[in-house]
């Protein structure tokens, strides 16, 4: 019977065995499959949910700008400094990137297993690899994060602390006017209400200062 | 027993909810999850330590591993024959 540990080391193997010509290397000790170089990384994650005899496995795909994260790390409330060299820019998923209903796929079998690394290797390969590329450019990074908040997709801290330092990192004539439409679109967690805001408010003074 | 432990993020409301849903003979929690429990229930923030934190379909990551949170509500639901559905998941706190 198949295990969460089995079914994610083996896809976790396999997709860094197809992608290590690229620079891809399956970093055990911390479940990543990372591709590492001068300014940030570009990451393939795979989250297994276990629901015995049945799993989920789940594809995610990011990007990490170093520049980016060292400002929004250093504000951001209640995050432990350990993990905060695994902190990501941007995303995107299978679900985005295949088009497919849920960001999952399903399986019980050692067949279905394989059929789900090899459809993760081909989307990977057919769209995953060009998302890396684009958002190598940290102007390109800045239009779609700033669009995903404008457009009111997203309003959490993270996302909001990114986008405003890539503005200010890329010099956009829209830092200032976004300051405070950002503060306004901010909506902090339960619990982070005081927290949340008062750290918004000391990067945005950090910026503005830069 | 099999046990899947999941972190909700409900938009709406802006909370964070655990999710315990489990499957087997007993419902039973760990030490380490009676220990979590009671840290949620006694008001302290919980910290993320999922491999990349938690994140929606999109990739959009809500709270990163290392984040600490609060948890508004905890859900749990048992089955035994492996199958869970909306009317087996019951609130257990608040």
């Amino acid at each position: 019977m198949m295990t969460k540990r089995y079914v994610f080391s083996k896809a976790a193997m396999c997709i860094e065995e197809n992608f290590k010509l690229e620079g891809f290397r399956f970093i055990k000790s911390n479940s990543r499959i990372l591709k590492k170089y001068y300014g940030g990384f570009n990451l393939i994650l795979l989250h297994v949910l276990d629901y015995s005899p049945i799993f989920q496995i789940e594809l995610f795909l990011s990007v990490r700008i170093d520049i980016v994260e060292n400002i929004v790390n250093d504000f951001i409330p209640n995050r432990n400094p350990q993990f905060m060299k695994y902190t990501e820019t941007i995303g995107t998923s299978y679900k985005e990137l295949s088009g497919a209903k849920e960001n999952l796929i399903e399986i019980s079998t050692e067949k279905e297993l394989d059929n789900a690394i090899n459809e993760f290797i081909k989307i990977i390969r057919d769209k995953g690899l060009a998302f890396f590329e684009k958002y190598q450019n940290i102007e390109m990074v800045n239009a779609e994060i700033k669009k995903q908040i404008l457009n009111k997709e997203y309003n959490y801290i993270g996302i909001i602390m990114q986008s405003l330092s890539l503005m200010k990192l890329c010099n956009d004539p829209d830092f200032d006017v976004l300051c405070d439409k950002y503060k306004e679109l901010y909506v902090p967690f339960v619990g982070q209400e005081i927290t949340g805001r008062k750290a918004l408010d000391n990067l945005i003074k950090y910026l503005k200062a830069m | 027993m099999s046990i899947a432990d999941d972190i909700i993020y409900n938009s709406k409301t802006n909370q964070f909810i655990l999710n315990e849903t489990k499957y087997g003979v007993t419902n039973t929690l760990r030490k380490n999850q009676q220990v979590i429990e009671n840290a949620i229930k006694a008001g302290k923030e919980i910290e993320i330590r999922s491999v990349g934190g938690i994140r929606d379909a999109t990739n959009n990551v809500i709270a990163t591993q290392g984040q600490k949170i609060k948890i508004s509500k905890i859900l749990r639901s048992h089955s035994v024959d492996g199958k869970i559905t909306i009317n087996t998941i019951k609130t257990t706190w608040p």
